[in-house]
């Protein structure tokens, strides 16, 4: 386990840095925490704290912030009846666990209580969509024209179409809502940018999808999301120098890092790989320490693009895809079985692409290979 | 109702929602690593605790620069110490230990810095049943987990348990999986390897099959006594478990290392050979001798699957010795079926021809047919 415990050499020697969202909030936090603990039972408290906590979590990529938001919901944790308040933090904290079913049922509970719930209208669209489970994705979608006006709704339907052979129609639409956004709901701009250059990187527009990366990563270089996504695009167009420069100061998150060790793979730089691959098995077993199990869609990529091991990352590909259906994941189980020889694995891949008609340029090279199409 | 209203709690939370949601963990939620090590005359236990998860609790960045320094962590050395013990108790046979901080150190684990509390206890290192009682971050954060590793290096014993808010106190028995547990479990394998082994039973059916003939002018005569017939079964599975036992050993000591591609045809090979010889007995060796030399290869096999199912060193010997126990023991299983049976129906034609000629001759078939598997890599028996 870990390494040797040492003593360091000198006081001023830095041992952890603590995340910048926390050095920000701390104070208030503490004293929300301590209002809390004199008024234990106010929910609105509570579900405020929570979603301090959960943002941060996000923004640190550290999920010790989810087990504080947990705790301080933590009396209405189990309860089957609680305020929408809570409802609605609790939902997003299953789903940060991956336990999609709770969540989405949390969810359904808080739209029984306020029926117009939008947050929990789009909340529950977004974890459908990612179960790959679009009619019904799509039926929220309805719903929150019922409820509130376009943008909201728009931001609902417009990545389910992306997904489901409309991909050009969901671009305009998001075009066409973008001045409205702006006006009205400035917070979904950068999801709105979002989506847009997930449609472009699925229609091959290159210079776009690399624009949006830019301007993401100009406006906050700490953005994991971004840093993943800029990678992965860099390292499909052979430019794995560049990842490496871009990664290196922030290999603390799991991707990241599984991204900077295969860029490190790629360039033949073997002392950096193997110190990468490393640490990123040596997260894998502290993880497993615990009793949980590493993510499956980091696990195949590790399992094919690091370890040399196509018929473990199919085995992880395909059981992930039981779980997940987004375009990431599709392209791990289509890879792996191209690297495994092993087309019947990448059947129900196959199958689900060709029944909603996704357009990726990524994953249609990867069908035609496996359909034996030159 | 109104969509103004809709749409400003819709603003207001849309900060916490959207990034996409299928975000998998950067790292993992917080652990501490509790590691009890037995064996020596008093307990020993070491204790690391994420920094991060410290400053939490009684707050480490002194300058609230966000970065926590050595200095930092020394001159809060009491806080620390009394914060985590008063969240941990371990009893030993049901005897409270007195735990005692030495010294603070700091350890890397793969998600950040921990400190490490070194600490000291006035209770045996032998003790056998320990009891841990745990709360640590439990109150602020219900998803972190103590891990209790415990070791004993005289003992070889290793044990991992997880220790969750809703858990009761955990107790264990230290010896649980000690000695005998990992002895035991080796027999088993030695004993279940030999017994979905094909190969290993087909080649010692293959050397069993002769047993109760005599060889005379390059002919096969039948015995006249039980005796001598299990004299010369007892000395080839003997030479044939010693020949394997050597193998085994300069194998998985790392020694000698052959490819495991070669180990697996070379066996098949084996195979075709000794079954050959039954019908046609040209080569200049003996029964015992065959068993010897193929002994040496299959040892070879054995070992691939022992460091298949994993080695601690502490637990080297042990596993070594219960592997080639248990193999032992499933061939001994196979000879008590085979020899009455061979031994009663010797004279008949039905075992001179039916059992021994075709027998033989399918063992080679099969065998052969292994030998271009794992030679060519392909699929054609499926067992």
């Amino acid at each position: 386990m870990a390494a040797e415990p040492y003593i360091p050499s000198s006081d001023a020697e830095v041992l952890q840095t603590l995340p910048q969202s926390l050095l920000v909030n701390r104070d208030e936090l503490a004293k929300l925490r301590q209002r809390l603990s004199s008024d234990p039972k106010n929910p609105a408290l509570a579900a405020t704290i929570a979603g301090r906590y959960l943002s941060m979590g996000k923004r640190a990529g550290d999920p010790r912030f989810f087990g504080y938001a947990r705790s301080a919901i933590g009396a209405w944790w189990e309860s089957a009846s609680a305020d929408p308040a809570i409802l609605r933090v609790r939902a997003k904290l299953k789903e940060q666990d991956h336990q999609y079913t709770e969540a989405l049922l949390d969810l359904e509970k808080t739209l029984e209580q306020k029926p117009n719930d939008a947050q929990a209208i789009l909340e529950s669209a977004n974890i459908l969509r990612v179960l790959g489970r679009y009619d019904e994705a799509l039926s929220y979608a309805k719903r929150m024209e019922q409820v509130s006006d376009e943008v909201p709704a728009a931001l609902c339907r417009a990545p389910v179409m992306a997904l489901t052979g409309e991909a050009e129609k969901a671009y305009e639409l998001l075009n066409s809502i973008l001045p409205e956004a702006k006006k009205k709901y400035p917070s979904t701009v950068g999801f709105i940018g979002t989506v847009k250059a997930e449609i472009a990187q699925a229609l091959g527009r290159d210079t776009e999808v690399e624009q949006h990366f830019k301007t993401g990563l100009d406006a906050d270089g700490q953005d994991f999301q971004m840093l993943r996504g800029y990678a992965d695009f860099l390292l499909d167009h052979d430019r794995a120098e560049e990842v490496l420069e871009l990664l290196t100061p922030h290999v603390d998150d799991n991707g990241v890092l599984l991204r900077a060790a295969i860029a490190a793979k790629k360039l033949g730089n073997e002392p950096l790989r193997k110190q990468w691959q490393l640490q990123l098995e040596e997260r894998f077993r502290e993880i497993r320490l615990r009793g949980s199990e590493p993510h499956g869609r980091f696990e195949s990529r590790y399992a094919l693009e690091l370890n040399g091991d196509p018929q473990y990352a199919v085995t992880m590909a395909a059981a992930h895809w039981g779980k997940q259906k987004e375009i990431r994941d599709a392209r791990n189980l289509l890879e792996a079985a191209i690297a495994a020889d092993d087309v019947k694995a990448a059947e129900p891949v196959l199958a689900f692409l060709k029944l909603h008609g996704t357009e990726h340029v990524v994953l249609k090279a990867l069908v035609d290979q496996l359909e034996g199409k030159p | 109702m109104n969509r103004a209203r809709t749409g400003a709690v819709f603003l207001q939370m849309m900060a916490i929602c959207l990034i996409c949601c299928s975000n998998a963990y950067a790292h993992k939620p917080s652990d501490s690593y509790l590691k009890i090590s037995g064996g020596g005359s008093l307990l020993t236990v070491q204790w690391d605790i994420a920094l991060k998860d410290l400053d939490f609790l009684i707050g480490l960045d002194a300058d609230q620069n966000g970065e926590i320094t050595w200095g930092e962590v020394k001159q809060n050395r009491e806080k620390i110490a009394s914060l985590a013990l008063n969240h941990l108790s371990i009893s030993a046979e049901a005897t409270t230990c007195d735990l005692q901080l030495n010294e603070l150190l700091i350890n890397r684990h793969s998600d950040g810095a921990y400190a490490v509390l070194d600490l000291a206890t006035d209770q045996p290192g032998d003790a056998r049943k320990l009891t841990i009682n745990y709360s640590l971050l439990f109150d602020v954060d219900p998803t972190h987990r103590g891990l209790v590793l415990y070791s004993n290096d005289a003992t070889g014993t290793q044990s991992t348990h997880i220790i969750s808010p809703s858990d009761p106190p955990l107790t264990f028995d230290t010896a649980q999986s000690g000695m005998i547990g990992t002895l035991l479990e080796y027999i088993r394998e030695g004993v279940w390897h030999i017994w979905i082994g094909f190969d290993h039973i087909l080649f010692l059916i293959s050397l069993l099959l002769p047993a109760v003939f005599i060889r005379k002018d390059k002919k096969w005569e039948t015995v006249d006594a039980f005796r001598p017939a299990c004299g010369a079964v007892l000395k080839i599975v003997t030479v044939f478990t010693i020949a394997h036992s050597i193998t085994l050993w300069l194998a998985v000591m790392e020694y000698v290392q052959l490819p495991a591609g070669f180990v697996e045809a070379t066996i098949a090979f084996s195979i075709v050979v000794t079954a050959l010889n039954n019908l046609y007995p040209v080569l200049p060796l003996s029964g015992w001798a065959i068993a010897f030399v193929f002994g040496l290869i299959h040892g070879f096999g054995f070992a691939n699957v022992l460091v298949d199912l994993g080695l601690s060193s502490v637990a080297l010997a042990i596993s070594l010795l219960g592997f080639n126990v248990g193999v032992e023991l499933g061939q001994i299983a196979i000879v008590l079926v085979f020899l009455p049976i061979a031994f009663l129906m010797r004279d008949t034609i039905v075992y001179r021809v039916v059992v021994f000629k075709f027998g033989s001759l399918l063992i080679a078939g099969i065998a052969l047919i292994w030998m271009y598997e794992r030679i060519c890599d392909v699929e054609i028996l499926g067992f």
